[in-house]
């Protein structure tokens, strides 16, 4: 067995995680357009695969929590003039974010079943944005991060714009193609941004290089610590959806096609974390304790006005776009807990809070986007005023749809539950009100979030929606999957903490001062 | 949360105490999962899983009872991020005192009565719906059996933390209990009330818990109460520890219906009959009584009591004042017992706050029993006469005689009769704030609440069980109906109008001539016709578990008879439930007992007086009477109005404003640069002519210009090549 184990080591575990989507791309584009089943199975094995590999070195990483340092790198010199390498490797920072882009990607994919048109380009494009997801997170290199983050953000405009679906009803109408663009526009914003610290980073350390490992031994002054961080932190907040630089979230997020939106809002957000843990926080110590106080309160404008927008909402799309904003606030709010390493326990649990909120906020709006979607092609509506009643004809996505709508508001037993509550126990230890405010808007989240099941499931069937079907067993299966995530790490939250623990702890061993 | 307290580890009976809870919750997913299609054998199921768990709660308290001892805990870290920190991980065990374990053989008991109940019961309610089948028994009894888990592990909690998790998972199942018939447009609003107004209590209970655990780093029960042995610890001030406790209060207020949030309650009735027994008596409501119990000693530090407490024990009596008011105008036989639900638990938290740890504890078990008693009995009534409106029955003394008796039992416990339970436990509160320092005031509010409760217990039992049975067709037509009747319209919109209203509604449903079944219209006061009939018992499993109910409501009292009064019983309850630094011992009082039984009587006096020949004049007497005053009750002293605007109002207004800034401000903006840009665009688009002479002139007046301006800057670059070389090689 420990053989086994060892000869499995010995190949590019990441690279296999990172590139098979991106095979499977390719393999769809030498196949006929026709029978659409051999191409979904092509981008189900593509998707499936990574996802299992992910879960092994998960299992494997969780048995074994002391471990420091990155594992299963791979080191292969590709551009050496300037200081760029193919380099992977993880730790128990990047490791739940390869979970989840692999539990993501393969639910997302299992969804994509319901596209029905132009199957060949929509699941090429998809694979090739999710090598991208998955690169992203499993990256050393910080060229290389960048270089996955646009394979990631580009083929979203293509997906959006041709497949996605338009706003009508009541409000300010979204066309899809218009939110494509300024999805793209932001993110490619947000990437420029993050690209300029990243050449800043490169040519003040004098390091000349972009390999992470190294750039932890850089020294930079304060002065030059503290404009990197702006540079850096606003690329990937913008990515994150930090208000008032998130309006492509909500546009682009209800505009894409069901799978997209999961994707968008499971992964492609937790990217523009990710980043600012990884790359802000980690190797710009000085510059977080300078911005992070501030940025704790700009968390709060996350919290409170993405909840308050939520709760305007009838399009139930739009509403879990909002919903990101708000939650995403969690994760700045308990990044912004890291300021003051030094004061007790609280930037330990604001930081595994922030860690947690990212996972667990992926997989429940994932899940939340994969219901409404699913309700959405075949009521033909997106705004729950129209729907009414419909837990009578479709109980079991009704019962899932409660399920994820409590775990997103913070229900305990959910994931959604432990994150929240890391975070205000972090941050109450440092800024009690602050904590006080986030608190406040745990009432606006139950508020919409049951209004939106009154709306659509409870209450007399609406006579529109008199012949609806419920959940068919390909859907069932990747929407339960995610509810039995989220239901797992929330009655467990050790599967997520005894891994990340030691990494954040490592990141917050360099900002104490 | 490392804290030195005098503790012992689970052993004999208590080392099995983690199957109470965990037996209702396999109930549960055992019913979820497995035996969904087959309704009865999921009703055996959970009912066979309650049983196991009362037989060990029973083992426990007797070992309590017995051997007495430290309290026993038993703690695992859930969360452990750093666990040499004292705050650093979050732990979820197990706390096994005199208290949880009695609490728990209550919750187990009464729990069991209305799950044998609810399976004649449910069957009656599923019968007014075609759709739904067996599956809906199976659903209701794993949701009931989630609830009861939920209560058992919060009783048996160990930190506030751990009991602010099952505080929120009872939160869960009311709302899913009470949202039970979900395509009711009035069970579907009800629910998401109940969870947004107890939510609102949650907030400051979580950042109460926050507070109080931050500053004295734990977060366990016998730590922190351990801490205010003697007085208020170092290091923190009175005001620091009242407002952390009122912060912590705040979530009894949502959870045990106190004023100002005691708006949800009345409308949690839209669930099925049982469940609002399950509500009112054993779970939700008691949860918050049993969180102010379980915290006492910081509400009282030293035993005296701190600044919140007396907040607390006014926060009480006002909520027994207005709710025992609200209850006299009622006409739906759940809402009068909802009012009275409030008002008991008012009593109770009065009690609390002014420092009677053994009284109050005692009238919450006492009152578990008779109210869960009334709400079956109410269940049992409704069933028979197919009607909630009070003056749609009648006579039904004749009709339902089992029903009847045990009605009749919890009625008079309700009302404060000696011997019957009620009494010795509404007595001990109000001798106890009778004799305490500066409780006056609250004594005779609480004295005049406990004659209302006694006039509006004798008006329900009177209408709805003596005279003749009234039917639909024989109810007069100006009282019958709900309260308010549309004669007094709301000054301001509830929370359903302040938002957008769904596409498809009842009123529509109904226009349009669907058949919807009765029970979906309105708040369930219409009659189904009867095909003239009269009232019947529906079912022993129905009226069974009432007698063994109103058994307890008879002779519980008697664990709790005062032992000044000469009976030469032993006050067991007192033995058992105290604090060893409980307040000033408390004497006994023959002033304060003779007058409570005066008033109990003197509020049956006056309602038989009222109610028993002619209901209908002696209503119309009593609203002649009441005045202006009474559409002020009818309209529940407009609270719900008033809060609806205060609570949804500013929230609604909030988003209304954000959604408005979203599209006016952030957005605009984002649109007018990308309009500049396009502009630009545009601009330089009108330089695209296509005219290739006209490109060579921009080109050559392009490359001028660089020449020029790079001249300008840098001198040395048309002289020197040996620059040039510089340039490209700096660049790497």
């Amino acid at each position: 067995m420990d053989s086994l184990v060892t000869q499995l080591d010995a190949l590019p575990l990441l690279s296999l995680i990172t590139l098979a989507p991106l095979a499977g791309a390719l393999l769809i584009l030498c196949l006929p357009e026709r029978p659409v089943r051999t191409i979904q199975a092509v981008a189900l094995v593509a998707t499936g695969f990574p996802l299992v590999l992910a879960g092994w070195l998960y299992a494997r990483m969780l048995a074994h929590p002391d471990t420091t340092g990155f594992l299963w790198q791979e080191i292969h010199p590709w551009l050496p003039e300037f200081g760029v390498q193919y380099h992977l490797g993880v730790d128990g920072l990047s490791m739940p974010m390869v979970l989840l882009s692999g539990i993501i990607c393969f639910t997302a994919a299992c969804i994509s079943l319901q596209i029905d048109f132009r199957h060949k380009e929509y699941f090429a494009l998809a694979l090739t944005a999710m090598t991208g997801v998955f690169g992203v997170f499993t990256s050393l290199d910080l060229f290389l991060l960048i270089l996955f983050y646009e394979l990631a953000s580009i083929p979203m405009f293509f997906l959006v714009g041709i497949w996605g679906s338009d706003k009508t009803g009541p409000g300010r109408p979204i066309r899809r193609q218009d939110a494509a663009m300024k999805l793209l526009l932001y993110l490619q914003l947000g990437g420029g941004l993050v690209l300029l610290g990243l050449f800043g980073l490169y040519f003040l350390s004098d390091l000349k290089t972009f390999d992470y490992p190294e750039l932890l031994r850089a020294t930079l002054a304060r002065e030059q610590q503290i404009w990197l961080f702006a540079l850096i932190f606003l690329g990937f907040a913008i990515e994150a959806g930090l208000v008032p630089f998130h309006t492509w979230l909500p546009d682009g997020h209800s505009s894409a096609p069901t799978a997209l939106s999961m994707l968008l809002a499971g992964v492609l957000l937790k990217m523009g974390g990710y980043g600012i843990l990884r790359v802000a926080v980690g190797l710009l110590p000085e510059g977080a304790r300078f911005w992070l106080p501030l940025i704790g309160v700009l968390a709060i404008v996350n919290i409170l006005y993405g909840a308050l927008c939520a709760l305007r909402q009838t399009d139930i799309k739009l509403m879990i776009a909002y919903s990101s904003v708000s939650h995403m606030g969690i994760v700045f709010l308990g990044t912004s807990t890291m300021a003051s390493p030094e004061l007790g326990t609280g930037a330990l649990f604001g930081a595994t809070g922030a860690v947690f909120q990212m996972f667990s906020h992926g997989v429940i709006t994932a899940l939340l986007f994969g219901l409404a979607g699913t309700v959405y092609l075949v009521t033909h509506s997106r705004d729950m005023t129209r729907w009414g009643g419909l837990a009578s004809r479709m109980p079991w996505l009704a019962t899932v749809y409660v399920l994820a709508a409590l775990g997103s508001l913070g229900l305990p037993g959910m994931s959604g539950f432990a994150a929240e509550l890391m975070v205000f126990l972090g941050t109450w230890q440092q800024r009690p009100f602050l904590a006080v405010l986030a608190i406040c808007g745990l009432v606006i989240t139950a508020t919409y979030l049951l209004r939106s099941v009154q709306f659509a499931f409870y209450g007399p069937l609406n006579p529109r929606h008199a012949e609806v079907r419920d959940a068919l067993p390909a859907e069932k299966l990747p929407l339960g999957l995610l509810a039995l995530t989220t239901l797992a790490f929330g009655l467990a939250p050790r599967l997520l903490t005894d891994v990340t623990t030691p990494a954040l702890q490592a990141i917050l061993e360099r900002l104490v001062p | 949360m490392h804290e030195q307290v005098a503790a012992a580890a689970l052993e004999g009976a208590a080392a099995n105490v983690w199957l109470v809870p965990l037996l209702p919750f396999l109930a549960f997913l055992i019913l979820s999962f497995l035996t969904r299609p087959w309704g009865r054998v999921s009703a055996a199921v959970s009912i066979l899983a309650l049983t196991g768990s009362l037989v060990i709660s029973a083992q426990v308290f007797w070992q309590r009872f017995t051997q007495g001892g430290p309290p026993m805990q038993v703690a695992l870290p859930w969360i452990p991020l750093s666990p040499d920190h004292p705050l650093g991980s979050i732990e979820l065990g197990l706390l096994v005192d005199n208290l949880s374990a009695l609490m728990l053989l209550m919750v187990c008991f009464v729990g069991l009565c209305i799950q044998i109940y609810s399976t004649a019961y449910i069957r009656t309610e599923i019968a007014h719906f075609p759709t739904q089948g067996s599956a809906s028994m199976s659903r209701f009894f794993g949701w009931i059996s989630l609830f009861t888990f939920s209560m058992l592990g919060l009783v048996l909690s160990h930190n506030l933390l751990e009991m602010y998790i099952f505080w929120e998972l009872v939160g869960l199942c009311s709302y899913l209990l009470i949202g039970f018939w979900y395509f009711k447009h009035s069970a579907a609003e009800a629910c998401k009330k109940a969870f947004v107004v107890t939510r609102f209590g949650d907030l400051g209970f979580l950042m109460g818990i926050l507070m109080l655990g931050v500053a004295l780093e734990g977060f366990d029960f016998l730590g922190l109460t351990a801490k205010f042995s003697q007085g208020v610890p170092d290091g923190l001030t009175a005001g620091f520890v009242a407002l952390a406790t009122l912060l912590i209060f705040c979530g009894a207020i949502g959870k045990s219906a106190q004023f100002p949030l005691q708006i949800w309650l009345p409308d949690a009735m839209e669930g099925p009959t049982p469940v609002s027994a399950l509500i009112h008596a054993a779970t939700m409501v008691a949860a918050g009584v049993y969180l102010v119990a379980r915290i006492f000693p910081i509400f009282h530090p030293a035993g005296h009591a701190g600044e919140a407490a007396l907040v607390v024990a006014w926060i009480g009596g006002t909520t027994a004042f207005l709710a025992a008011t609200v209850a006299v105008v009622q006409n739906d036989i759940k809402r009068v017992l909802a009012y009275s639900t409030i008002s008991q638990l008012g009593f109770m938290m009065a009690g609390l706050g002014m420092g009677a740890y053994t009284a109050g504890s005692f009238h919450l078990i006492t009152h578990a029993f008779f109210k869960s008693l009334l709400f079956l009995g109410s269940g049992a009534v409704i069933v028979a006469c197919h009607s909630n409106d009070l003056w749609r029955m009648g006579g039904l003394r004749r009709h339902m005689p089992f029903t009847w008796f045990a009605f009749l039992m919890g009625c008079l416990a309700l009302a404060g009769v000696p011997p019957l339970a009620g009494f010795w436990s509404k007595d001990e509160i109000l001798g106890y704030v009778h004799s305490a320092p500066g409780g006056t005031a609250l004594y005779l509010v609480l004295t005049f609440s406990a004659f209302l409760t006694a006039f509006y217990v004798t008006r329900m039992y009177f209408l709805a069980f003596e005279g003749p049975y009234r039917s639909a067709e024989k109810a007069p037509a100006d009282l019958a109906g709900p309260v308010p009747p549309q004669a007094f319209p709301a000054p301001f919109p509830t929370s359903q109008a302040l938002d957008v209203a769904p596409e498809w509604t009842e009123e529509k449903a109904m226009a349009s001539g669907e058949d919807l079944p009765a029970a979906c219209r309105g708040a369930g006061m219409e009659q189904v016709p009867h095909g003239g009939h009269l009232p019947h018992e529906v079912s022993p499993w129905m009226w069974a578990p009432l007698l063994v109910l109103a058994f307890f409501a008879v002779f519980l009292g008697f664990a709790g008879v005062p032992t000044g009064l000469g009976l030469g019983l032993p006050n067991y309850f007192e033995g058992f439930i105290h604090l060893s630094g409980e307040g000033h011992a408390h004497e006994f009082h023959w002033t304060p007992m003779l007058v409570s039984l005066v008033v109990a009587l003197a509020g049956i006096a006056l309602g038989a007086w009222l109610f028993a020949r002619a209901p209908e004049r002696g209503e119309r007497r009593l609203r002649a009477a009441l005045g202006p005053v009474w559409p002020l009750l009818a309209q529940k002293w407009y609270l719900d109005h008033l809060w609806a605007r205060a609570l949804a109002g500013s929230m609604y207004a909030g988003a209304r404003a954000s959604a408005w800034v979203e599209a006016n401000l952030v957005d605009r903006v984002v649109l007018s640069v990308a309009q500049t840009i396009r502009n630009w665009g545009a601009w330089l688009r009108a330089e695209h002519t296509g005219k290739v002479q006209q490109y060579a002139l921009m080109l050559l007046l392009a490359l001028v210009l660089l020449a020029v301006g790079i001249g300008f800057v840098e001198p040395g670059f048309f002289t020197s090549r040996q620059y040039f070389l510089d340039l490209l090689e700096g660049g790497r």
